[in-house]
């Protein structure tokens, strides 16, 4: 794989996660990317394309998520693009502290938490949801 | 049984969950249903060791609220230890420790149950 950006398209119907994190992790793999970077995107693409496909009401089978990425030096751009009904994470009410085993929505609050930039857009009939991770150290070992 | 995650005997009174690898969505619906038929069965409390745990989503998180509760409904306490940090760093975003006892290290988890 080269060192520029690349592009991959998953279909919910052929396990699109695993996919996703096989296409993630050999590009990860190929720019050697640190460890923050490496968990926080798997987490990213975790949660955004289960939202898509897992959580969806009626998720065709033929639903496709596009997933763009580049690195630069220490920073990683992710891109995720899907043709849903729009739907703004970045907007989405939030779990309450201490929300119950039931209540929704830690994904999109770990999203939120976990990425150092998170922009959403709907353009043209696309969500278009946009990360950037930066490799710094965990929360615990900064201090 | 999964090979993310051994289940075994501390003492009489306890059971030590060893999970490991990626607690992604696929793992966790694969190991969720035989932990709890697992934990179902017994009457100890539960150690849940982390250490070899390299990842976390909010399954997983869903997944130890949801083993936490039915054990206290049975009236057994669960303690989670030996996060890495940025699986801490997970647990610290969606305030997990509100809901799950947490401890970094093992006897700190076996003291915590001792006291109950």
């Amino acid at each position: 794989m080269d060192a520029g950006p690349c592009a991959f398209e998953l279909c919910a119907d052929d396990a699109p996660l695993r996919r996703g994190w096989g296409h993630l992790e050999a590009f990860l793999d190929a720019r050697r990317c640190g460890a923050r970077i490496r968990f926080v995107a798997g987490l990213l693409l975790e949660e955004a394309v289960s939202n898509i496909f897992l959580r969806a009401e009626h998720p065709p089978p033929t639903c496709r998520v596009r997933l763009h990425l580049d690195a630069q030096g220490d920073t990683l751009e992710m891109c995720i693009e899907d043709e849903g009904a729009p739907f703004d994470p970045c907007a989405a009410a939030l779990p309450g502290r201490s929300a119950g085993g039931a209540e929704g929505g830690r994904g999109i609050l770990l999203m939120r938490s976990m990425a150092d930039d998170m922009r959403y857009a709907r353009r043209a009939g696309t969500n278009r949801l946009q990360f950037l991770v930066r490799e710094r150290l965990p929360i615990g070992d900064a201090r | 049984m999964h090979e993310a995650m051994k289940v075994l005997e501390e003492d009489g009174q306890t059971l030590r969950v060893v999970l490991s690898g990626r607690l992604d969505s696929s793992t966790v619906d694969e190991i969720e249903p035989a932990l709890r038929a697992r934990l179902d069965d017994g009457t100890q409390h539960v150690l849940v060791d982390l250490r070899e745990v390299s990842f976390a989503a909010s399954m997983a998180i869903r997944m130890f609220i949801a083993t936490a509760r039915r054990l206290q409904q049975l009236g057994r306490q669960m303690v989670l230890f030996g996060a890495q940090p940025l699986v801490r760093e997970v647990f610290e975003h969606v305030a997990l420790d509100d809901l799950v006892a947490i401890v970094p290290e093992a006897d700190q988890a076996l003291a915590m149950l001792a006291s109950r």
